[in-house]
């Protein structure tokens, strides 16, 4: 790991706090099928500095998430601009 | 009872909205509306998790990514797979991907639609899971975008 950013255990929702809008690498996770209930941050980044992260730390047992889903609409068209709950 | 069925399940993320999961490391989305599989997180990473993909002389253009409209260079994955020995495995052979490279997206590769054709998918809000039901029997499929240069597009199972 070429990288270490910050080894304190942190839960989820600590980590969208801390580090909106970005992803992060997380070390040991503990999960719940595809989500991360808690783990080490040992990286957080934006988009593109974390593709570069990623390539340089692949398959070395770190979970990659977006703390948001980001602002895809879908590269179809769609009328729907709003979401009504 | 048909033995030729097979069942691939995988567990969706559930805190985010859209039907996505990860698989070796890749981010997915379920595209139901989408007729082109695109790979969103550069050439870089996309080779890295697919490094028998070959480059293709063509493109292809994107749109509706909320930057206009980019070209996107065409890369042919020779074995394309979802799941493994144990868990059932859905594959495709010759499987045509708009290579992108796109910011503020929380996925790196976009399934469409056309990669499923000719099986059953159950996205279960609910249970958080995708279900793909698929027959062994190979189907081909031509991408709508691509274009009549390019060979078809095989899908099987294992």
């Amino acid at each position: 790991m070429k990288e270490v950013f910050n080894m304190a255990r942190l839960s989820w929702a600590e980590m969208v706090s801390i580090y909106p809008d970005q992803w992060v690498a997380v070390k040991d996770a503990e999960m719940d099928g595809a989500d991360i209930l808690s783990g080490e941050v040992v990286a957080a980044k934006p988009d593109r500095e974390m593709r570069v992260f990623r390539l340089h730390n692949s398959k070395a047992g770190l979970v990659f998430r977006r703390t948001s889903e980001g602002d895809f609409d879908g590269y179809i068209n769609s009328d729907i601009k709003i979401r009504v709950d | 009872m048909d033995t030729s069925i097979q069942t691939l399940k995988l567990e969706l993320i559930k805190r985010y909205d859209r039907p996505s999961f990860e698989y070796n490391e890749v981010m997915y989305l379920m595209d139901t509306g989408a007729h082109m599989p695109v790979w969103c997180s550069g050439e870089e990473l996309f080779l890295l998790s697919f490094p028998k993909a070959e480059k293709t002389t063509a493109i292809t253009h994107l749109s509706g990514f909320g930057s206009g409209q980019i070209d996107a260079v065409i890369y042919r994955i020779p074995e394309f797979a979802l799941g493994d020995n144990k868990t059932g495995r859905y594959m495709i052979r010759n499987l045509f991907v708009a290579v992108a490279d796109y910011d503020r997206i929380g996925f790196d590769f976009i399934l469409s639609a056309t990669m499923f054709a000719k099986a059953d998918y159950t996205i279960s809000n609910a249970e958080k899971t995708l279900v793909i039901c698929y027959d062994k029997e190979v189907f081909e499929f031509t991408p709508i975008m691509a274009g009549d240069s390019i060979e078809k597009i095989t899908v099987w199972a294992q």
